[in-house]
């Protein structure tokens, strides 16, 4: 009982320290604004209107939601039938193939990304296998430095998140459940569509929910292969923090981001029973 | 029970005396020895004993404060450099900024002292007590003093300097560039690599288009600088992100042709073997010049002075010239190096600053950023 309060003390202490007072402190400084570099402490609703107001913050970022849910839609398709097959296999071979799928998550991130860029550009992997084996009669220059760069890099980095739910939610399914379902007649398509299928939901749901939020806020990965398009909501919001000086205004930009991502674990509960994944 | 609550109490305000009687004492016996010994004379008139014990609290660039010139210094005067540093203009300013340590000594580009003047952050520098400032390179340091002298008072020092020139690869780019045009010109579509920088595209760009002062831009001329970067967008292969970002660019034959971060960038390519060149165009090129400036409440100016002098005497300013291939401040600093070391730090050149434009204080840096941002957003 008294290492629950202690546990329960520290969990607070921690969630407070790092989630409230940043945030609070977050959207404090968003109704500030700046005056020859010096923060103005009054309340102003200014940075707000001026997001809503100026076409360049809303059509990124709605680029960026467009990006990341064809992102997490990607992830979504790929680790789906990885996590089955994974699932199947037994034993040593198992392991080896789960950790082969989290193995990117060991590399850094922007070895991650610069990976992608020696594998897709002019003189990369790709590149010299095409026309090795005569595909193509010189290097070509339009892998690499355009949104698809950007897709491939992302899916790279949300994919092992997005196959951790998915596995854990398709892991968790009884085995029963399949072979009741084979007593009554049910086929193997039939089986995984009506009892896999559903029952794996809380894992699909979440995954996308990660690999959206995952490449929603990226902005490396966009700089470093999406050549000069290559601008996304998150890098507005580190120039104003950086270049520009405008505190207030890129907090303001978070804050509007913030909510975007609380909207979408919001729809994520509701649509799908994410905290089961969670449970034993 | 009563005696020891009382004891506990009586222990309590021995020890809280004592200490901040400790902190009283310590700091009055250091400036007592400084008077001490600074009424005996050391030898050489310098005297040498009379910082003993004191630290200097700097804010740095990496590479400025390496312990084959910190060392010695440390050791000759018996003081404690103690170094912190930043890895952007943006992280310098806000540990300037917070005042949570007094820093006595901050290194910046002498665009941003005008930021720190006015935020009164800086003191002003005595340059009678800084002998090695005769040395300094004559264009170069009157080029810095128009933006670092306010009101007649000197704010800060130079230290070291670097281009921001054009680079190219001879072996891709046969005909000679001597135009930022270059970075224009559809012969080189998807061959042509530039800085993902608001400021430094901006005052190029300005550059290019003949603006006299690119640091000072009406709306307007803002306005003809985003249709040109736009016009160049289509033919640009990317913008790169940062120094190895760059080069690694160049070097893996993405870019033939670029906007480069400094000369460092292009010896660093030509060391891989690339034949990589630097180009100054016609319309000329950005120099930044990092400064030493002291802090507004610098524990012991005096020491600072010493130090800083001594930072830009020839021996150090060698030191850091071949350690580093930047630019140095010290004319006769030239005299120590190579001719290979100086040609690559173009210390071998004195009207080498004829054609380059300081990176200054802009009209504002929002505009800039928004300009830019808007050029990374057209479709």
């Amino acid at each position: 009982m008294y290492g629950k309060n202690l546990m329960l003390i520290m969990i607070s202490v921690w969630v407070l320290l790092f989630i409230v007072l940043p945030v609070s402190a977050m959207l404090l400084f968003s109704f500030w604004s700046i005056d020859n570099f010096q923060v103005i402490h009054s309340f102003s609703i200014q940075n707000y209107s001026k997001i809503f107001q100026d076409p360049i913050y809303l059509s990124l970022l709605w680029k960026t939601i467009k990006l990341a849910l064809i992102v997490a839609a990607l992830s979504v398709l790929i680790s789906y039938p990885l996590a089955l097959f994974v699932n199947h296999r037994r034993g040593t071979l198992k392991t080896i193939l789960f950790l082969g799928v989290l193995a990117p998550l060991w590399v850094g991130y922007l070895v991650r990304i610069y990976s992608w860029r020696s594998i897709l550009g002019e003189s990369g992997f790709i590149n010299s296998l095409l026309v090795l084996t005569g595909i193509l009669k010189q290097p070509s220059s339009s892998l690499l430095f355009n949104s698809s760069a950007v897709v491939i890099t992302m899916l790279c980095i949300s994919i092992p998140f997005t196959f951790i739910p998915i596995y854990s939610a398709i892991e968790k399914i009884p085995g029963n459940l399949l072979q009741a379902a084979a007593d009554l007649g049910a086929g193997g398509s039939r089986a995984f569509w009506t009892v896999v299928f559903p029952l794996s939901m809380p894992g699909v749901v979440t995954g996308f929910m990660f690999a959206f939020i995952t490449s929603f806020g990226d902005y490396m990965t966009p700089s470093l292969v999406g050549g000069t398009s290559g601008i996304m909501y998150g890098n507005m919001i580190q120039t104003q923090f950086g270049n520009s000086y405008n505190w207030p205004l890129g907090a303001a930009l978070s804050m509007i981001m913030l909510l975007f991502i609380l909207a979408v674990i919001a729809a994520a509960r509701k649509i799908g029973n994410v905290q089961a994944i969670f449970e034993e | 029970m009563k005696l020891k609550h009382v004891l506990i109490v009586l222990m309590s305000v021995v020890i809280l005396v004592g200490l901040s009687g400790c902190g009283g004492n310590a700091s009055s016996t250091n400036s007592g020895a400084g008077t001490a010994s600074s009424a005996a004379p050391a030898n050489g008139g310098e005297d040498v004993a009379k910082f003993k014990g004191e630290t200097i609290n700097v804010l740095s660039w990496e590479g400025y404060q390496e312990d084959e010139w910190v060392k010695p210094f440390e050791q000759k005067y018996g003081v404690t450099v103690k170094v912190t540093y930043a890895g952007s203009v943006d992280e310098m300013f806000a540990k300037a900024a917070s005042g949570s340590v007094k820093y006595d000594l901050i290194f910046m580009d002498g665009g941003s002292v005008n930021r720190y003047y006015k935020m009164n952050l800086i003191q002003p520098i005595d340059l009678a007590k800084l002998p090695n400032t005769n040395q300094l390179i004559a264009n170069m340091k009157s080029l810095n003093d128009k933006h670092v002298v306010k009101d007649g008072k000197t704010y800060a020092v130079p230290f070291a300097w670097g281009s921001l020139p054009m680079m190219v690869n001879t072996d891709k780019i046969k005909e000679p560039i001597d135009s930022w045009n270059a970075l224009w010109d559809p012969k080189y579509s998807g061959k042509i690599v530039t800085l993902d920088d608001a400021a430094n595209q901006t005052a190029m760009t300005a550059m290019l288009l003949g603006f006299k002062d690119p640091y000072n831009l009406t709306d307007e001329q803002l306005d003809q600088v985003k249709s040109k970067l736009l016009e160049q967008k289509p033919l640009v292969r990317t913008y790169y992100a940062g120094f190895e970002d760059g080069k690694n660019l160049m070097a893996s034959d993405e870019g033939w042709i670029g906007f480069s971060m400094g000369p460092t960038m292009i010896t660093d390519l030509q060391k891989e073997g690339k034949n990589v060149v630097e180009v100054i165009p016609k319309e000329g090129a950005l120099v930044w010049i990092d400064n030493a400036v002291i802090g507004k409440d610098a524990k012991d100016p005096e020491l600072v002075h010493v130090y800083i002098d001594y930072l830009i005497s020839s021996e150090v300013q060698a030191q850091l010239i071949k350690k580093t291939s930047y630019g140095g401040v010290n004319a006769d600093s030239a005299n120590k190096l190579t001719d290979e070391e100086k040609k690559v730090s173009h210390m071998d050149d004195p009207n080498y600053f004829n054609n380059l434009v300081y990176v200054a204080f802009p009209e504002s840096f929002e505009k800039r950023v928004k300009l830019w941002n808007e050029v990374k957003a057209a479709q």
